[in-house]
């Protein structure tokens, strides 16, 4: 994974309960791990709770963490893939139809003030809403933060072919849906 | 010019509502690094316990709440100063507490307990110790107050209320050191004429739970305060502290 040898460095001290370690490694992954929570999630206020749960676990367990065989940052994205499902097991999640899914955002912007591309990406956003959660989570792990197949594979605990084909059927149900 | 899909998707990234807050970014490494510093058994145990979630915030919530103001989470932790090693235990399990309440009323108890500890600890150091610790406690109740303040699903006006009701009470005392400058939350004048010591309660706001025995929270008797002698020989490890607070830094 990406600065693999500097996230390691740092994991090694968290492990030796180094404060200032663990700090930095907030700081390294908190955007990544917190979209990827968002666009499970869709609302702020539960992906902010989400996301401090998943470093207060990371934090807790990161002495339990062995680095053979799994990067450091899979076993985070397990431990917020897990915390997401949890989420879902005890709330009610809203259900995005086709039929709104392409309703204008109301961002309190007016038409004139959005760019384009922006506009665009607000659809693709509310269109992500639309998709069943396992292609949601794989477009999100490999569009938005564009990690590996193989990468994906060890978050998803799925064999590489399989997320191909996930991967596949994911991006072509989104373009059905923005009808690109 | 027209972007993919693949592309759209990419720079998903950079669109604001999908990035942390700067706030929550700053507030949340706080509570976190205390937290994993600290550890409180009951956060422990409920993630270990796969509550759900809901259900976990209102328990570990009123639990932690209830330990505050009526009794004491870590014993030799609730004597420390500002400055002293322990200080760090006493404030993460306020920390903690705040977090976890599931009501305004009860965000807003804890505050208010938070800022008569505040006060109490500048009280304390007026009589005890060095002026250097005195401005000290009285940056720490500065520095506190205005994060309670931006605490979401306080009732803001009782929490600054009491603020300046907490000032006015140590300006009373006699041992108070003039102030140089303004709190910014007194609406007080400063170096207000001493009439004598106006004690520092911690006084609870609506709602009052009280203890088991009946025993109203915030008194002597229900807090079950422990006196030096009791506590003598703890020892707790307390790691190095981290810089913390307000740190952002963009992502590379």
């Amino acid at each position: 994974m990406r600065r693999d040898s500097t996230i390691k460095d740092i994991v090694a001290r968290a492990k030796a309960a180094d404060t200032t370690a663990l700090g930095e490694l907030y700081d390294a992954l908190l955007s990544r791990v917190y979209r990827f929570v968002y666009f499970r999630v869709s609302r702020r206020e539960d992906a902010e709770d989400i996301t401090e749960a998943i470093f207060v676990k990371i934090f807790e367990n990161i002495g339990t963490y062995d680095e053979r065989g799994l990067p450091f940052e899979a076993w985070v994205f397990r431990i917020a893939r897990n915390m997401v499902i949890d989420f879902y097991r005890t709330h009610q999640t809203v259900t995005v139809t086709l039929e709104n899914a392409f309703d204008v955002p109301d961002t309190g912007k007016s038409p004139e003030e959005h760019t384009e591309i922006t506009l665009q990406m607000e659809y693709v956003k509310t269109a992500l809403q639309a998709l069943p959660d396992s292609y949601r989570e794989i477009i999100i792990l490999k569009y938005i933060e564009e990690y590996e197949n193989e990468e994906i594979s060890q978050i998803l605990e799925k064999p590489v072919d399989q997320i191909r084909v996930l991967q596949s059927r994911a991006l072509q149900k989104l373009k059905t849906l923005v009808h690109v | 010019m027209k972007q993919t899909l693949e592309e759209l998707l990419r720079d998903m990234k950079s669109l604001p509502e999908v990035q942390p807050r700067m706030q929550f970014r700053a507030n949340a490494r706080v509570r976190i690094l205390n937290v994993s510093s600290v550890r409180p058994a009951s956060v422990s145990l409920l993630h270990r316990m796969n509550f759900p979630y809901h259900i976990a915030r209102w328990a570990g919530g009123i639990a932690l709440a209830t330990s505050l103001l009526g009794g004491t989470l870590v014993y030799a932790a609730q004597y420390s100063n500002p400055g002293t090693p322990l200080y760090p235990i006493k404030t993460a399990s306020e920390e903690v507490a705040l977090r976890l309440a599931p009501t305004t009323g009860l965000k807003t108890s804890i505050a208010t307990t938070v800022i008569d500890r505040r006060a109490a600890e500048v009280n304390d150091l007026e009589a005890h110790g060095s002026r250097q610790d005195v401005e000290k406690a009285v940056t720490t109740f500065q520095t506190t107050a205005h994060s309670l303040e931006n605490i979401k699903g306080i009732n803001i006006g009782e929490v600054e209320s009491h603020v300046r009701d907490a000032e006015r009470d140590w300006q009373a005392s006699p041992n108070a050191t003039p102030r140089g400058t303004d709190s910014g939350h007194s609406g007080e004048g400063k170096n207000q004429e001493r009439e004598g010591r106006v004690p520092v309660t911690n006084s609870v706001t609506e709602p009052t739970p009280s203890t088991s025995s009946g025993e109203k929270l915030g008194t002597d008797k229900a807090l079950n305060v422990p006196t030096a002698e009791d506590v003598k020989g703890v020892q707790i490890n307390v790691p190095a502290q981290s810089g913390h607070g307000g740190e952002t830094q963009n992502e590379q």
